[in-house]
C-alpha cells in the first residue's frame, strides 16, 4: 500500500485539504477586505490591503455583539456541565449495575439520538411559556441539554463498563457510598469519555439554532446563531461585517476543536451528528 | 445475656436487609435524575405534539385556554397542501442526493487518507474544522460565495463558463440543487472519519496478501475492503441520512424555503406554519411526520447497529 511517492500523496493530499476548507479561509480574508477588493474580478485570493475598520466598526463597537458571545458562552457551558453532571451517574448505572428495563433505556437513548430539535421546538414553547422559561438562557440550557443527553449516555456507557468493577466495589469495602466511590474512584478515571461529551455537548450548545430561535425573542438573551441569522436588514448587505460576525462565531468552537481533536473524533466516530 | 445477643441479631439482620433494600434501589437512583428530566423535557413534548396534532391550536390558545378537538383535520388540510407535497419532494431529493454523492467522495476521501503518508493525520483532522463550527456560520459562508457577486459567480466567468451571473440561492431552478451541494460539503467530515474509523480495523495483513496473490487494487478493494467496510459505511449511511432530513438551520439561513418554495423542505415547512403562520396544530401534525420519518430511520440504524455486533 506505499506505492506512491511520499511527497506526492502529501502535496495531493495537502490540496484535497485545502480546496475543502477554502470556504472558510474566504470567510476569514472576507472581513479584512474593503468593499472595492471584495467584489474584486478575478477574485483577490490574498487581501492586497487588508484593513480592520470592519472589525472595529462590527465588532468591537458593538456591545450588543460581544453581549451574543457572553449568552452563547452561558448557554454552552451550561449545557455541557448539565449534561455532564446528568448523564454521568446513570451511564455508570447502566453500564454497572442489574436492573430492571436497562435495554429499554438504551433503546429509548439511542432512538432519541434521531430527533430533530424542530420536532421539540413548539411543544417547548408551549411548556416553557406556562412557566415562564420562554427569553431565558436557562430554558435554552434545559432545551438543549434534552438532545445531549440520550448522546452523552450513549457515549458514557461503554467508557463506564470498561473501568474495572473491583476498583469501586475495594472503595466500598472501604466504607465508602456507591455514590461516594463513583465520584471518587470511577469519575477520574472515565476522564477521557467525560472529555468527549463534553466537548461535543458545547460545540452543540454553542451552535444550536432552532431553540433559540423558537424559545427567545429579546435583543438581550440573542445568542450568536440568531444574531446571524438576523444579521442582514432587508436589502443590505454588508459581506465584510457578517464575514467578521461569522469569524468571531467561529472562534470559540475552532478553538476548541485545536485542543480537543480526539475528543471531537472520538465522538463521530460514536454516532454524533448535529441538531 | 442471651437475649441481647438475640436482640443484636435481629437488629443486625434488620440492618442488613435496610443495607440490601437500598443497595437494590441505588442504581434507580443513579438514573431516576435523567429519566425524570427526559420524562419531562423529551417524553411529554413528543406526547404534546401527537394531541396537539389533533387540536385546533391558535396563536390565542396555545398557551391557556380551551382547544377545540378537531380529529384528523389537520393531516388531512396537509395533505391537500401542495406546498406540502413539493417539500416532501424536496425533503428527499435533498437528503437522498446529498447523502449519496456524499458517500462516494467520502470513501474517495477516507481511501486515500487511510495512507500512510507524511501530513495524513493532520490532513485528516483538519476536514473536521467544518463540523466544529455551527451550520449557521458556514451557511452564510455559502451564502456569500453563491451570491450573485459571489467567488462562484467571478470564477466561472473568468474561465468564460459562464458570461452571465448565476443567482444560485435565488433562482428557482437553481436553489435546491445549491443547498444540496452545501449539504454535501458539511456532511463530508463524518462520513468520512467514520469510514477512516472502519479502514483502520482492516488488517493490512489481508491486503499484502492478496497483492502477494497477484490481485490488483481494484479487486482488492471489492473483495477485501468493501466487505469489511460495508457495516459501518452502512451506519454512517442512515446516520447521514437522518442528519441531512432533519438540517434546519442550512436551508433557514441560505434560502428560509425559498425562493417561492423552491427549497422549502419538511423541518422549514413545519416551523413556518407553527411560527409564522401560527397553525401549532397543523405544525404539530407536520412534526409528526417527520418524527415516523425520523423513528423509521432509526430502526434502520439501530437494526444495523446490531449485524455490525454480530460481524464483529
Amino acid at each position: 500500500m506505499r506505492r506512491l511517492p511520499v511527497s506526492f500523496s502529501t502535496a495531493v493530499g495537502f490540496l484535497i485539504v485545502a480546496v475543502y476548507l477554502f470556504p472558510i479561509y474566504w470567510m476569514v480574508t472576507g472581513s479584512i477586505k474593503s468593499q472595492d477588493d471584495l467584489f474584486a474580478s478575478p477574485p483577490q485570493l490574498i487581501p492586497i490591503h487588508p484593513q480592520f475598520s470592519t472589525w472595529s466598526q462590527e465588532i468591537l463597537h458593538k456591545p450588543e455583539v460581544l453581549e451574543y458571545i457572553r449568552n452563547t458562552f452561558i448557554v454552552a457551558t451550561g449545557t455541557m456541565v448539565l449534561a455532564l453532571v446528568l448523564a454521568a451517574p446513570a451511564a455508570y448505572a447502566l453500564a454497572n449495575f442489574h436492573m430492571r428495563g436497562k435495554s429499554l433505556i438504551m433503546l429509548f437513548c439511542l432512538s432519541s439520538l434521531m430527533l430533530p430539535a424542530i420536532m421539540l421546538a413548539t411543544p417547548l414553547f408551549v411548556i416553557f411559556s406556562r412557566v415562564h422559561l420562554t427569553n431565558s438562557l436557562l430554558g435554552l440550557i434545559l432545551a438543549d441539554t434534552t438532545l445531549a443527553l440520550p448522546y452523552a449516555i450513549v457515549l458514557l456507557r461503554p467508557t463506564f463498563a470498561s473501568i474495572p468493577k473491583d476498583l469501586a466495589e475495594a472503595a466500598q469495602i472501604d466504607g465508602s457510598s456507591s455514590f461516594g466511590a463513583f465520584v471518587r474512584i470511577v469519575l477520574p478515571l472515565a476522564r477521557p469519555g467525560l472529555a468527549t461529551v463534553g466537548v461535543l455537548s458545547f460545540l452543540w450548545g454553542w451552535g444550536d439554532l432552532v431553540f433559540a430561535l423558537t424559545l427567545t425573542s429579546d435583543e438581550s438573551k440573542r445568542v450568536v446563531t440568531t444574531g446571524l441569522a438576523n444579521f442582514f436588514g432587508a436589502f443590505a448587505t454588508d459581506w465584510a461585517g457578517a464575514m467578521a460576525f461569522c469569524s468571531l462565531a467561529m472562534l470559540p468552537p475552532l478553538l476548541v476543536f485545536v485542543f480537543a481533536q480526539r475528543q471531537v473524533i472520538a465522538g463521530l466516530t460514536t454516532g454524533g451528528t448535529k441538531g | 445475656m442471651w437475649e441481647r445477643t438475640r436482640r443484636g441479631g435481629e437488629r443486625r439482620s434488620v440492618a442488613v436487609r435496610l443495607r440490601r433494600a437500598r443497595s437494590a434501589a441505588v442504581p434507580y437512583l443513579f438514573v431516576a435524575p435523567v429519566l425524570l428530566f427526559l420524562g419531562a423535557l423529551l417524553i411529554y413534548p413528543v406526547v404534546l405534539n401527537i394531541i396537539m396534532s389533533f387540536q385546533d391550536r391558535q396563536l390565542g390558545n396555545l398557551i391557556s385556554g380551551p382547544a377545540k378537538w378537531v380529529g384528523t383535520r389537520n393531516y388531512d388540510a396537509i395533505f391537500h397542501d401542495p406546498v406540502f407535497k413539493s417539500a416532501v419532494v424536496h425533503s428527499v431529493l435533498y437528503t437522498v442526493i446529498s447523502v449519496a454523492i456524499q458517500l462516494v467522495i467520502a470513501l474517495m476521501l477516507a481511501l486515500f487518507y487511510s495512507r500512510h503518508f507524511r501530513g495524513a493525520r493532520l490532513f485528516r483532522s483538519l476536514f473536521l474544522v467544518s463540523y466544529a463550527i455551527p451550520i449557521v456560520v458556514s451557511a452564510q459562508v455559502f451564502k456569500w460565495l453563491l451570491d450573485g457577486r459571489g467567488m462562484v459567480n467571478s470564477v466561472l466567468q473568468s474561465l468564460h463558463l459562464q458570461d452571465q451571473p448565476q443567482y444560485w440561492l435565488a433562482d428557482t431552478r437553481l436553489a435546491l440543487g445549491a443547498v444540496i451541494a452545501v449539504q454535501l460539503w458539511l456532511g463530508i467530515p463524518f462520513t468520512m472519519v467514520n469510514l477512516l474509523a472502519g479502514l483502520s480495523t482492516i488488517p493490512d495483513e489481508l491486503h499484502e496478501a492478496a497483492a502477494i496473490d497477484g490481485a490488483n487494487a481494484w479487486r482488492r478493494f471489492w473483495d477485501i475492503t468493501w466487505p469489511l467496510l460495508r457495516p459501518t459505511a452502512a451506519a454512517a449511511t442512515i446516520l447521514s441520512l437522518i442528519f441531512a432530513f432533519k438540517n434546519f438551520d442550512l436551508i433557514w439561513i441560505a434560502t428560509k424555503g425559498g425562493p417561492g418554495n423552491a427549497t422549502t423542505t419538511l423541518p422549514t415547512l413545519a416551523y413556518q406554519t407553527a411560527f409564522e403562520q401560527f397553525l401549532f396544530g397543523r405544525g404539530a401534525a407536520i412534526l409528526n411526520l417527520i418524527f415516523a420519518a425520523c423513528f423509521v430511520l432509526a430502526l434502520g440504524y439501530i437494526f444495523s447497529l446490531r449485524r455490525e455486533e454480530r460481524v464483529a
